[in-house]
């Protein structure tokens, strides 16, 4: 039972999980991090993602790496409609109202999806899939290594953008003083719209990534809010450092606790850890100062 | 926004439904009738949270779910009358909105609704995985009728008149809520929380008591569901019905506080009316929420009237 | 703590992200009082107010009222003990009417449970018949009686700080800090609101008021603290504060005018 090599591999497989989990988390961890509004899309963002890739793949026949390269660019676009329609125009009003608003979108995407791609469950069929190697006597799965690579690249890639570009510069500064932003003459228009689509394209690449590791159904996008909202808020609302750390630790926690106990234990302990996190360390690992 | 007599104006629905069933009508006009019953007490139970303090509770399922679960055991297990399951499930539903409340409530307001959502999903995924109580995926079918005082009943048309008789009595509740001082604290809590608290109230346990309150109507509801369906499964945990919820309430007018049964009988009976298939009346649903909050969040009286916005 | 003091604070410090907002604060508030509080802008009124009245959590020191520690106590409670505070924002309940606005306070103040409040009964309705006397009485004192059927959100500034006041005076408070209670208020409303804060004194309710119309100061304390960057530069009569070379310094950093 304490096999040294079942024991990497759940840790192996944990890790790739949490990477995905951590990217998808920065997506929304940096819109609220940003601009404070909670992004109830989320989850069927990434399902939009995924079930573009798959329509890509399967009807436009177009082989991984090119659906990919067509489906975010289409993200970003969604991202930006997002922005323009639900989270640009309520501001300055309470936050309820964005997470309403955020929650309509989800539901005409699901709604959406559900009309055009049925509800039984979908596969997308990628050439990484069958690709395994084995070193030392772990697997490794082609597929999943390309989604620890491709995870960790774009969290460099982002966390440089952030650190370095002028946008990023002004999406922290906003992050920490919005008023004080405005008052020198960041655009806060400019600031959220760019805010939500990196938000949507993070999102995204997890989607896309982790496509082919499931099947597909309208209704994933439930499950991922969920996790997702628990890595935030164990990480940190508005740390996106913090999301990379908890998406990481929750992944080898869920491939550990299903790999010695049952899938049912790992559902409830993220929510288990979250509420637990929140009643004794509210602002999370690395979160900044929220109100609590 | 209140009006005269409230207690004799709410009987138009009854009345209503009433009128419509005289006529003979279908075994499925009936059946929408008794949904749109349903969902009146339910629309009251997110109103008190959402209309009435301005709280995005997204779990009313928590306690949809724990009432139709627990009077299903109550029911299959003990054969209870069930007016006296229908006040055990109330109990129990109301403490577990005191459960779930007391660290909810303590939260930033957007910890609040995650963490209301999430209770709901937990409980989702218990109801699955533990199947020694609650059978997992099989859920429960074959839920026996109800019994109260020995009468027992499970045509429709008795259904109707029992399912009015608990909007009667629970509207009656509410409007009794709202008029009374405890609702003049609930809008003192809600138009400014730092003032209410400086005057001397203890706004958490307003809050508090409403969310039990709120669940309690829930509950209450499920119990409802669970024999009327006469089948429940972990589902009953699950969004679709706060998604209808937030349409009925959001758009249910909330100038008048008949809101909630108006929004509840109207957006059960239209998409029926307009035969529209689940998925395009969730499409539809998301529109007009997105266009509501567009257009008119403000106006939306009693939902978003902030005296000052809580970022 | 001196006897015949009925708010004692002891080296009180609160500060916020590194800077210190108030600074070993100490000062005894003789009871049967109005006492003043002045100084700058930032130098520290409004913090020494959200920590004596609970709305924020000092990080070190102690108050006392009556007697009572009450430093760490929420807001509510404190209130319930009496000390009323009012804010500088406007702070009505903008969707109640003027006379719902008043006896809202009195019914924080009944000591009934909220289920009580829900079933009714006899004694809520005697209270609550209690309580709107009390506020028509109050109305018509602060001359608002008209409009008290009235939204309080609709009324203008001026009158909104009137209520503000007739709010305070129907918890029954033994002490009331009143934050800028003039500030914005066309000069007629402020005398008829000096002559009602005298009425009100003299009827046994204290007052600590921050203002920085010193005129008002003048005329209502009898004695007057300073604050200045989060400490108490000097305590003492209004005569004597208003010619105190460092108050003419602080307030306008030179000669006096």
């Amino acid at each position: 039972m304490f096999d040294p090599l079942f024991i990497a591999q759940l840790l192996l497989n944990g890790l790739v999980v949490g990477a995905a989990y951590g990217l998808a988390a920065i997506g929304l961890t940096l819109i609220f991090g940003v601009l404070e509004e909670v992004n109830f899309a989320h989850g069927e963002l990434y399902m939009l993602a995924s079930y573009s890739l798959f329509a890509a793949v399967s009807f436009l026949g177009l082989p991984y790496g090119m659906a990919v390269l067509l489906v975010l660019p289409i993200m970003a676009l969604v991202g930006f409609g997002l922005s323009q329609a639900a989270i640009l125009p309520n501001m300055e009003r309470p936050f309820e109202v964005t997470v309403l608003s955020t929650l309509a979108v989800a539901m005409i995407l699901q709604s959406i999806v559900r009309l055009t791609a049925g509800s039984t469950p979908v596969n997308v069929d990628t050439v990484f899939e069958t690709m395994t190697f084995e070193i030392a006597g772990i697997l490794f799965f082609g597929q999943r290594v390309l989604i620890l690579i491709v995870a960790l690249l774009s969290i460099i890639a982002f966390a440089v953008f952030l650190r370095y570009s002028r946008i990023g510069l002004e999406m922290r500064a906003v992050a920490q003083n919005r008023l004080a932003c405005q008052m020198v003459g960041i655009d806060l228009k400019r600031i959220a719209n760019w805010s939500v689509v990196c938000g949507v394209v993070l999102t995204g690449i997890a989607g896309v990534t982790m496509a082919p590791l499931f099947d597909l159904s309208p209704d994933m996008g439930v499950a991922i809010v969920f996790k997702s909202f628990a890595v935030v808020i164990i990480g940190g609302m508005g740390s996106a450092f913090g999301a990379v750390v908890a998406g990481i630790l929750l992944g080898v926690v869920e491939a550990f606790t299903t790999g010695y106990g049952s899938v049912a234990v790992s559902e409830g302990l993220f929510f288990i850890i979250m509420i637990l996190v929140l009643l004794i360390r509210p602002h999370g690992l690395f979160g900044r100062t929220v109100r609590i | 926004m209140i009006p005269r007599s409230p207690y004799l104006i709410m009987l138009w629905w009854p009345i209503l439904a009433l009128a419509i069933a005289s006529t003979g009508p279908s075994q499925y006009v009936l059946h929408i009738l008794i949904i749109a019953g349903i969902y009146v007490i339910l629309a009251q139970s997110l109103h008190l949270v959402l209309g009435q303090l301005g709280l995005l509770s997204l779990g009313i399922p928590a306690f949809f779910g724990i009432g139709a679960y627990a009077e299903t055991l109550l029911s299959v297990h003990f054969g209870l009358d069930s007016l006296l399951s229908l006040v055990l499930v109330a109990g129990i539903t109301f403490v577990s909105g005191l459960v779930i409340g007391v660290p909810s409530l303590r939260l930033s307001s957007h910890s609040f609704v995650i963490v209301t959502l999430s209770f709901a999903m937990l409980l989702q995924v218990i109801a699955f995985h533990w199947v020694d109580v609650t059978r997992g995926a099989l859920g429960f079918p074959d839920i026996p009728a109800p019994s109260v005082l020995g009468f027992s009943w499970t045509d429709k048309t008795s259904w109707l008149i029992a399912i009015l008789i608990l909007d009667v009595v629970t509207f009656a509740a509410f409007i009794r809520i709202k008029t009374s001082r405890f609702g003049r604290a609930l809008a003192a809590t809600k138009g400014n929380e730092d003032l209410a608290r400086a005057v001397g109230f203890s706004t958490f346990r307003v809050k508090l008591l409403a969310f039990a309150i709120s669940g309690t109507l829930a509950g209450i509801a499920g119990t409802a569901y669970a024999h009327y369906i006469t089948f429940i499964d972990p589902n009953v945990f699950g969004f679709s019905v706060t998604e209808n919820l937030l349409i009925m309430v959001v758009l249910g007018g909330s100038g008048t506080v008949f809101g909630p049964m108006i929004g509840a009988v109207v957006f059960t009976v239209l998409p029926e009316l307009l035969r529209f298939s689940p998925e395009f009346r969730s499409l539809l649903y998301g529109v007009l929420l997105l266009m509501a909050m567009l257009r008119f969040p403000l106006g939306l009286g009693e939902l978003t009237s902030r005296f000052r916005r809580k970022k | 703590m001196m006897s015949g003091a009925i708010l004692s604070v002891k080296d009180l410090t609160k500060s916020y992200y590194g800077v210190t907002a108030i600074d070993n604060v100490t000062f005894n508030l003789p009871s049967g009082e109005i006492t003043g509080l002045i100084g700058p802008n930032g130098s520290g009124k409004s913090t020494l107010f959200d920590c004596l009245s609970g709305m924020s959590e000092a990080d070190s020191g102690a108050v006392s009222l009556n007697g009572e520690q009450i430093l760490g106590k929420k807001p509510e409670a404190i209130a319930q003990r009496k000390l009323i505070r009012t804010f500088q924002n406007i702070t009505i309940f903008p969707d109640l009417t003027l006379i719902d606005n008043m006896r809202v306070v009195a019914q924080a103040h009944s000591g009934f449970g909220f289920l009580r409040e829900i079933s009714g009964g006899s004694s809520i309705r005697k209270h609550e018949a209690e309580a709107t006397t009390l506020a028509k009485h109050l109305l018509e004192e602060i001359e608002l009686f008209e409009l008290r059927q009235r939204k309080a959100g609709e009324m203008s500034y001026g009158q909104q700080k009137l209520l503000v006041m007739g709010m305070a005076m129907m918890a029954h408070p033994r002490i009331v800090l009143f934050d800028e209670p003039v500030a914005g208020v066309n000069p007629t409303l402020i005398e008829k609101m000096k002559s009602h804060i005298v009425r009100w004194h003299s009827a046994g309710v204290d007052f600590f008021i921050v203002e920085h119309n010193l005129r008002l100061i003048m005329d209502l304390c009898s004695s007057v603290l300073m604050l200045d960057r989060g400490r108490i530069l000097t305590k003492g009569s209004p005569e004597e504060i208003v010619n105190d070379p460092r108050v003419i310094e602080a307030y306008l950093g030179g000669e006096p005018v």
